[in-house]
């Protein structure tokens, strides 16, 4: 399929879902309502971005 | 989603990667997480340098504006996803139609070390386009 392997691939997708963790550890550290929701917005985009990686490049379905 | 796709998303990475916790960034990626980047980028270049001459490295044509950064879907997808977000806590009168330069251009204000993903996504917005 690509010139990456399997393992390559899902590490991408790990790294998307550990920026995502570390937006959400920002967020319950966040002295602001408003810097709060900024990273949980971030938090958010990663986790989306990683889900569509494996849905769609890692493990698609037929 | 097309592998060109993953692509870009590998350039994000990349993106952050160059620019670290330089920048005066208001906030720091933990070093464990940059170590974690490093070893995966490490493990691409690999990859590549098995099928291609020299190790990976972005495309410089990938940094200038495109039709294939722009449609991107992960590309799109991340930042339809956050743009309401970045409206609220940067444009005063933003909502969620807010025109995507405008809410782009408050992160890059506020998170200039992130503007690389702003570079990445919209291209436009950075050379000056406000709409």
């Amino acid at each position: 399929m690509s010139q990456y392997t399997a393992g390559s691939l899902g590490d991408v997708a790990q790294m998307f879902e550990k920026f995502a963790s570390t937006a959400d550890d920002m967020a319950k550290h966040a002295s602001t309502k408003r810097s709060q929701q900024f990273e949980l917005g971030r938090a958010s985009a990663w986790r989306d971005a990683a889900q569509m990686l494996r849905k769609t490049v890692i493990e698609p379905k037929p | 989603m097309t592998l060109s796709a993953f692509d870009d998303a590998l350039d994000v990475l990349v993106a952050i990667r160059a620019q670290g916790n330089r920048e005066g960034a208001d906030y720091r990626f933990p070093a464990r997480l940059l170590a974690d980047l490093d070893a995966v980028l490490a493990r691409v270049n690999a990859e590549r340098g098995t099928r291609k001459p020299g190790a990976y490295e972005p495309d410089p044509s990938r940094r200038t504006p495109g039709p294939l950064l722009v449609t991107s879907g992960i590309a799109l997808m991340a930042v339809l996803s956050v743009l309401p977000t970045w409206a609220a806590n940067t444009v005063a009168s933003a909502t969620p139609t807010v025109a995507p330069c405008v809410a782009a251009k408050g992160w890059l204000h506020n998170k200039p070390r992130e503007a690389a993903l702003i570079r990445l996504m919209y291209p436009e917005c950075v050379a000056g386009s406000e709409q």
